[in-house]
């Protein structure tokens, strides 16, 4: 039987009292904290009347489109950057230059360039995750010991297949690395949608501020929070099956 | 001459591995290297292999230069610290010898199925590498080596954190397997016994710059209780302290 998280659990039952003893004392203003009454009204108004689904469907796929074309570019290009120094001496430093920019900086430019549209949102998270993922994957590759390649050499592999054994080398990294990648993707996507966007989960919260909304503003937060939860649980709950081999107990 | 090691010279920066360093393994033959450690035996197995490539000297493989050599061919190299591919079972980790070669599948099969029996790896063919203890690990990591079919071994104390039975058993598997296929194999060890057991002949090392200050036949003594055996080991043990 699967164990249950009891510090968790305790903590959010004591959450939820604290929270219905502060409204219900008159702790707290409506403006700033929404009674747990009203936001479960604003979550069922906002699914049966506008179309918070298609919101939330809006950023994931954003999400997982950005993270997508970074991992598909950026493992490949790590692993030639690994392989070749003078690619790593061109590209290294502009990689490290791209990744200290702040991501919301870079929303005009990408409004200029790409519109309001998808593409700029894409593009935006994509340049928000990809010059870190491909950072960390080359971390990773530098941590290869040097006894892989020793054996690798012996076995007289071509490029390609180098490439290929250090790529199955850094998988489980690279898997983790993606983990901790796509939650920065959930923090871009919402600034993204907060500036210029018509639809998303950051779209509806700048609504819903407009109009001082205050349930509403909590819905989205709260949703974010359970999307990020639910994606890192994911990610773990499938790592056994993705690497049994790493799972498994030694002799 | 198999390997031929002609006035190697080998610096770290002001450190001097190797001056005009010469030594030569005949075809079919184990030289032990045995001498104090940071006398450069790692160093000269790298040298030979190709692994570095940055030495003066000149060291001919079967009649050729070794860069020109490991062009075409590969030295099979076993080291202390094991490694091997985790992702893969114990069978695929063996079979990845033979990526690139034109090997047929029966004949893998006869061999992977050979060297998991011999290395007492049977019924763990299917295990993945972290599923295996230590000693079992490095008997994979042999077990590759050989079923490379190189024509040269070097191994870089491979054996040192096995306990004595997997020891033995794998110093008999390996001197085995070169006799039989006719292999040529260096092999660094700090056990004396190991080094008599293993080769036909240990060369004795110095502190750097290192030099092969003796070698020593062993004429392929098998029984460490004889006579022989012992004498041998005193002599090892003699020049070592000189």
């Amino acid at each position: 039987m699967k164990r249950v998280n009891s510090p968790f659990l305790v903590s959010s039952i004591l959450i939820v009292f604290l929270w219905v003893l502060s409204k219900n004392l008159g702790w707290i203003n409506d403006l700033f904290l929404p009674t747990p009454k009203q936001l479960l009204t604003a979550f069922v108004s906002l699914f049966s009347e506008h179309d918070f689904l298609d919101d939330i469907i809006a950023s994931v796929l954003r999400v997982f489109s950005a993270f997508f074309f970074s991992a598909i570019i950026a493992i490949p290009l790590a692993l030639l950057m690994f392989n070749n120094k003078t690619l790593r001496q061109i590209l290294a430093p502009y990689i490290d230059f791209i990744r200290y920019l702040p991501v919301p900086a870079l929303i005009p430019l990408t409004i200029l360039f790409f519109g309001i549209g998808e593409t700029a949102k894409i593009v935006l998270l994509f340049i928000g995750t990809f010059f870190q993922l491909i950072l960390l994957i080359i971390d990773d590759l530098d941590e290869i010991p040097k006894e892989h390649f020793y054996l690798t050499y012996s076995l007289k592999l071509n490029g390609f297949q180098e490439m290929w054994y250090m790529f199955r080398k850094t998988l489980p990294q690279i898997y983790d690395n993606s983990r901790i990648t796509i939650g920065w993707c959930w923090t871009y996507v919402i600034i993204a949608e907060l500036v210029a966007s018509s639809s998303g989960i950051g779209h509806m919260i700048k609504e819903a501020q407009r109009f001082s909304n205050t349930p509403n503003m909590y819905a989205g937060i709260i949703t974010m929070g359970i999307i990020g939860f639910g994606t890192d649980f994911l990610f773990k709950k499938f790592y056994p099956s993705f690497f049994r081999y790493k799972m498994k107990a030694k002799m | 001459m198999m390997i031929e090691i002609q006035g190697l010279t080998k610096r770290f920066g002001q450190l001097v591995v190797f001056e005009n360093f010469n030594l030569s393994i005949r075809k079919g033959e184990t030289v032990a290297l045995v001498g104090p450690s940071g006398c450069g035996k790692t160093t000269l197995l790298n040298c030979v292999t190709g692994l570095d490539k940055n030495y003066d000297g000149q060291i001919l493989i079967n009649g050729l230069n070794s860069k020109e050599y490991l062009q075409e061919k590969r030295i099979s190299i076993v080291l202390q610290r094991y490694s091997n591919f985790e992702w893969q079972t114990i069978n695929e980790n063996i079979r990845s010898a033979f990526v690139n070669r034109n090997i047929t599948s029966e004949e893998q099969e006869k061999t992977i199925n050979n060297l998991i029996e011999r290395t007492g790896l049977l019924g763990f063919e299917n295990s993945y590498i972290n599923e295996l203890s230590g000693g079992m690990q490095q008997r994979v990591a042999v077990a590759r080596a050989l079923a490379q079919s190189n024509e040269i071994l070097a191994f870089d104390e491979p054996f040192g954190s096995l306990d004595i039975e997997n020891r033995s058993s794998l110093q008999i598997l390996f001197r085995e397997q070169i006799t039989k296929k006719n292999l040529t194999a260096i092999f660094i060890t700090h056990d004396i016994e190991e080094a008599i057991l293993v080769s036909e002949r240990i060369a004795i090392l110095k502190k750097i710059p290192s030099l092969v200050t003796k070698i020593i036949e062993t004429n392929n003594i098998t029984d460490k209780y004889s006579q022989e055996f012992n004498s041998l080991k005193e002599e090892v043990e003699k020049t070592l302290k000189l």
